[in-house]
């Protein structure tokens, strides 16, 4: 995809088919586990966190403008640097990417694929995805568009559905297992916008770079909304205890739904929608992936990187050969993975860079201003 | 024992009649490739002389053996003596029996030529005084020579429509148009005269797009009718209509439509672009033009719309588009066009926006369920259960209880069968097609029910399915939807929603990655463009204020702000 054609809407599209799909996923019950009966109050003050931590990471790329993570570490430490970040960060997406696609497809076949091997549903999957990428990820990020609003719309429903059914006692104790472990232990929870990693290379393709702020603000707030909204309504619904329990919090929330007698269980709705939304995600991961690989490489064609990355994924994808080890993927190494790269590596090259930025701007005045000073009348 | 003679005679003396066995010969490579390089040749008219000969005899040659008239039986020359200014000259006419009036020919063209007259008796070596001046007993004057190709022109020929050639590559087009071709001896100029009277359908109402508020005439195959049935509707000096010729053997005329001041240039250049780099031999239809020009000719959606009424036509270049005419159709093709255009009626500009909103989302529901239904019922019946009321699955197995057929068999049979009766309902005589669908739809569908080949649910699936594609106001995207229904059938069957997830995903790809005339399939939606007013569902006409966007008209407004002026002053 040539740079400078996402719209800000766009955008936010990426990161929040990100968002949604570990939404639908574990996330919610890892979320819960941390922190028990005060994950709201857990969540609103994470999302504040996660707000300031976007206002930061904006002011850093404020003396970026027209840059991503890439690009900021080759300023920092060179070619050697670029590439080192280029492949944790490819690494980073295809963990994220695989665990992700795992989980779905265990739950997939849990829930519906009983007599389908795993390796065929995961075949399917990326099989369709390779093919539509055959028109380009243009046309990705366009779709994504249309199919994240209707997800991120979805999962609201499916949260406020069993509004009948949310009990005010079960968010107390209202600081669940502690203060400590709602507001120290469990700021780690922050991992659940792990989404946002998207921002750090968004701002090349942007039509507008000037918007990355406006875009940054506004998809740290909708994501706020669904994960607060998804949490507290599984919190409200259900004893924590059943919640930490069950493979995927929303779909067994989206089970108790039922419409009059029209609909009595509208899962299956969720689950159509479930797919739209991993079939997105999957492709808006690659394409990331694809962006960083060009970059590092200056490759010129996408169709093969995608095709190589998509085995790779589908590889990595059945490594795991029992529940117990997906489990542990999905809320050991996805939380912390995410923890690591997607804030604290990130972080750490924006702060390194930006004291380098200011080094090299005092030097280049320094220098003009003694030109200016050695110059004959 | 005569027969068994004539068996044996029969086995061991086969018969020697010929038999009459006609094989098409095949030709040789090499004879294949000289003989496309000569009709190339032929069709380039490289061989054929540029210019008409002064004599008259070799053009008349010329011309016989181009048109054959030899075996052509309707190629008239018409050879006779023409006067002019008391002097003979040889002169013939060539013109395609049928194309041309002859009452045209005979009263205003052979009359004036041929009759002697007052006006053409005086003597032809007189030169003309245009002016004189007397200075210093000198008398100066400007004389004009006379010259036979002014003088036809200006005072033989009481025609309209005259045009002078000298080119064969003009002459011929113009004799295969209808015109009536002069051609006089010592000049090498022909005269190329409208006279064309071929029988024509005249102007009908639409069969195919009835409306009940909007006009009610549609386009017919001459594309001069065509062109002024729009300028009628537009009544606007800035049209313009430009004309060219597409095909190197039909040479069919085409005419390029759109608003000066208001179409993206870009557009007018890149449709006249396509149109001028076409490198075929025949064009006889729009549809034909349409696969020629289109952005993605692989993908079965439509990417441009074709109508046959002027009044749609005539909207739809107001708001920026361009209109192509091909002479000979009476659809024409409207160019860029964006998905909801084809969810969209001709109707719907002259309802009330609550009436047209209306009848925009239950085709927008029809759309759906056009496209998913089938596939839905496999999917909810093959693996998601749970969705509906249980009293329903229990109809549903109760229904499908004496069938022994799997369902996937079962609903492919029945739209298969469907299909067949609407093919063959079309394919036949109208007051026949009516008794098929009878008998296809209400006879066999029963039939079928009680014979337990299909289930009842099924024959409503499928109906409600029929029903709906036919609320699909082109027929182009019905077309396209009924193809991909029998995909989303198979994937349902194959993994329930996860096929049908599947295969929208791709399906919303292509749709994203489709483009018309530069403009994208799903605009002003994907990409999103600023708020406009040409997204599918209309505001009341008063604020249609804009233009669609996504056009990059020259005049993105339409109207002012505050167009009801009677009702609410504007302070300047």
């Amino acid at each position: 995809m040539e740079i400078k054609q996402i719209s800000n809407f766009q955008a936010i599209a990426l990161i929040l088919i990100i968002v949604t799909n570990h939404l639908i996923l574990g996330t919610p019950r890892t979320l819960i586990a941390e922190t028990g009966t005060g994950t709201i109050l857990n969540m609103i003050y994470v999302f504040i966190l996660a707000l300031l931590l976007v206002f930061i990471i904006t002011k850093l790329f404020s003396n970026f403008n027209g840059k991503d993570i890439i690009d900021i570490s080759e300023f920092l430490g060179g070619k050697v640097l670029k590439v080192i970040v280029g492949i944790v960060f490819i690494i980073y997406f295809l963990v994220i990417l695989s665990t992700t696609v795992r989980v779905i497809v265990q739950d997939l076949e849990i829930i519906y694929f009983q007599n389908i091997s795993v390796y065929v549903l995961t075949l399917a999957i990326l099989a369709s995805i390779v093919f539509v990428y055959k028109y380009g990820s243009s046309d990705v990020v366009k779709c994504n568009s249309i199919i994240a609003p209707i997800v991120g719309i979805a999962i609201l429903i499916i949260a406020f559905s069993n509004v009948q059914d949310f009990s005010l006692d079960r968010i107390f104790p209202i600081l669940g297992f502690g203060a400590k472990e709602t507001f120290i232990t469990g700021a780690s929870n922050i991992f659940a916008y792990s989404g946002l990693a998207i921002l750090y290379f968004i701002m090349p393709m942007l039509k507008d770079s000037k918007n990355f702020k406006k875009v940054s603000i506004v998809s740290t707030i909708l994501v706020g909304i669904l994960i607060v909204g998804s949490v507290s309504s599984l919190v409200l619904s259900f004893p924590f205890i059943e919640n930490i329990n069950e493979i995927s919090s929303l779909y067994v929330e989206s089970r108790d739904i039922s419409y009059w007698q029209v609909f009595q269980r509208i899962d299956g709705l969720f689950v159509f929608s479930w797919i739209l939304a991993l079939l997105s995600y999957i492709s808006v991961v690659l394409f990331i992936i694809v962006v960083i690989f060009r970059k590092l490489t200056n490759a010129k064609k996408e169709f093969p990187v995608v095709l190589a990355f998509a085995t790779i994924t589908y590889v990595t994808t059945l490594i795991p050969n029992n529940i117990a080890m997906i489990r542990f993927l999905e809320d050991i190494v996805f939380k912390y993975t995410n923890i690591i790269v997607a804030i604290f590596l990130s972080l750490i090259i924006l702060i390194f860079a930006n004291i380098k930025y200011k080094i090299v701007n005092r030097k280049n005045t320094i220098i003009n201003s003694n030109n200016i000073e050695n110059k004959p009348l | 024992m005569n027969k068994l003679f004539t068996l044996i005679k029969n086995t061991f003396y086969p018969n020697n009649e010929e038999h009459y066995d006609f094989i098409l010969p095949e030709n040789s490579a090499e004879s294949v490739e000289s003989t496309d390089e000569v009709k190339t040749d032929e069709i380039n008219s490289q061989k054929d002389p540029e210019s008409v000969f002064p004599s008259l005899s070799v053009n008349l040659d010329f011309l016989k053996v181009k048109y054959n008239t030899l075996i052509n039986s309707d190629i008239v020359v018409r050879e006779f003596t023409l006067t002019a200014r008391n002097r003979q000259y040889g002169a013939f006419l060539v013109y395609i029996d049928g194309m041309v009036d002859t009452k045209i020919i005979n009263d205003f063209v052979l009359e004036p030529l041929m009759l002697r007259n007052r006006a053409n008796s005086y003597d032809g070596n007189e030169t003309r005084v245009v002016s004189e001046a007397i200075s210093n007993n000198i008398t100066v004057r400007k004389v004009k020579k006379f010259d036979l190709v002014d003088y036809i022109y200006n005072s033989l020929v009481p025609q309209n429509a005259v045009k002078k050639k000298k080119s064969f590559n003009d002459i011929l087009p113009d004799i295969n148009m209808g015109n009536c071709l002069l051609f006089v001896d010592t000049i090498d100029t022909a005269f190329s005269i409208d006279a064309k009277g071929f029988k024509q359908r005249g102007v009908d109402s639409p069969k195919n797009e009835t409306v009940i508020r909007g006009a009610q005439e549609a386009f017919t195959e001459a594309i001069r009718t065509n062109t002024s049935m729009i300028r009628r509707f537009v009544n606007n000096e800035n049209l313009v209509i430009e004309s060219l010729s597409v095909g190197k053997v039909t040479k069919t005329k085409c005419a390029v439509c759109y608003m000066k001041d208001i179409a993206n240039d870009d557009l007018v250049a890149e449709v006249k672009y396509r149109l001028n780099n076409l490198d075929i031999d025949t064009i006889i239809s729009s549809g034909q033009l349409e696969q020629l020009i289109e952005d993605n000719s692989k993908c079965s959606l439509p990417q441009m719309l074709s109508t046959e009424r002027p009044d749609k036509a005539a909207n739809h270049i107001l708001s920026g588009r361009v209109v192509v005419i091909v002479n000979g159709s009476p659809y024409v093709l409207i160019m860029p066009c964006v998905f909801v255009d084809f969810l969209s009626s001709a109707e719907d500009p002259n309802l009330k926006f609550q009436y047209a909103n209306l009848l925009k989302f239950v085709r927008l529901v029809a759309f759906f369920i056009t496209l998913l239904l089938p596939g839905l019922y496999v999917a909810i019946t093959n693996f998601h259960q749970e969705i509906i009321p249980t009293e329903l699955l229990f109809a549903i197995v109760a229904s499908r209880e004496s069938v022994p057929f799997p369902i996937i068999v079962e609903i492919l049979a029945m739209e298969i069968s469907f299909e067949l009766i609407r093919e063959a309902s079309l394919r036949v005589p109208s007051p026949i097609g009516t008794t098929i669908g009878i008998i296809g739809a209400l006879i066999l569908g029963q039939a079928a029910v009680e014979a337990s080949i299909v289930s009842p649910i099924l024959i409503i699936i499928i109906a409600i399915t029929g029903i709906t594609s036919f609320a699909i106001p082109d027929f182009y995207l019905s077309f396209h939807l009924r193809i991909a229904r029998f995909l989303y059938i198979i994937a349902g069957f194959l993994a329930g929603f996860l096929g049908i997830g599947i295969v929208l995903f791709g399906h919303l790809i292509l749709l994203c990655s489709l483009k018309s005339f530069g403009v994208s399939y799903l605009a002003p939606y994907v990409p999103a463009t600023s708020k406009n007013n040409k997204a599918y569902f209309m505001p009341p006409f008063w604020s249609r204020e804009k233009r669609p966007d996504f056009l990059n008209s020259k005049r993105p407004r339409k109207q002012e702000r505050v167009s009801m002026k009677w009702k609410y002053k504007v302070d300047n």
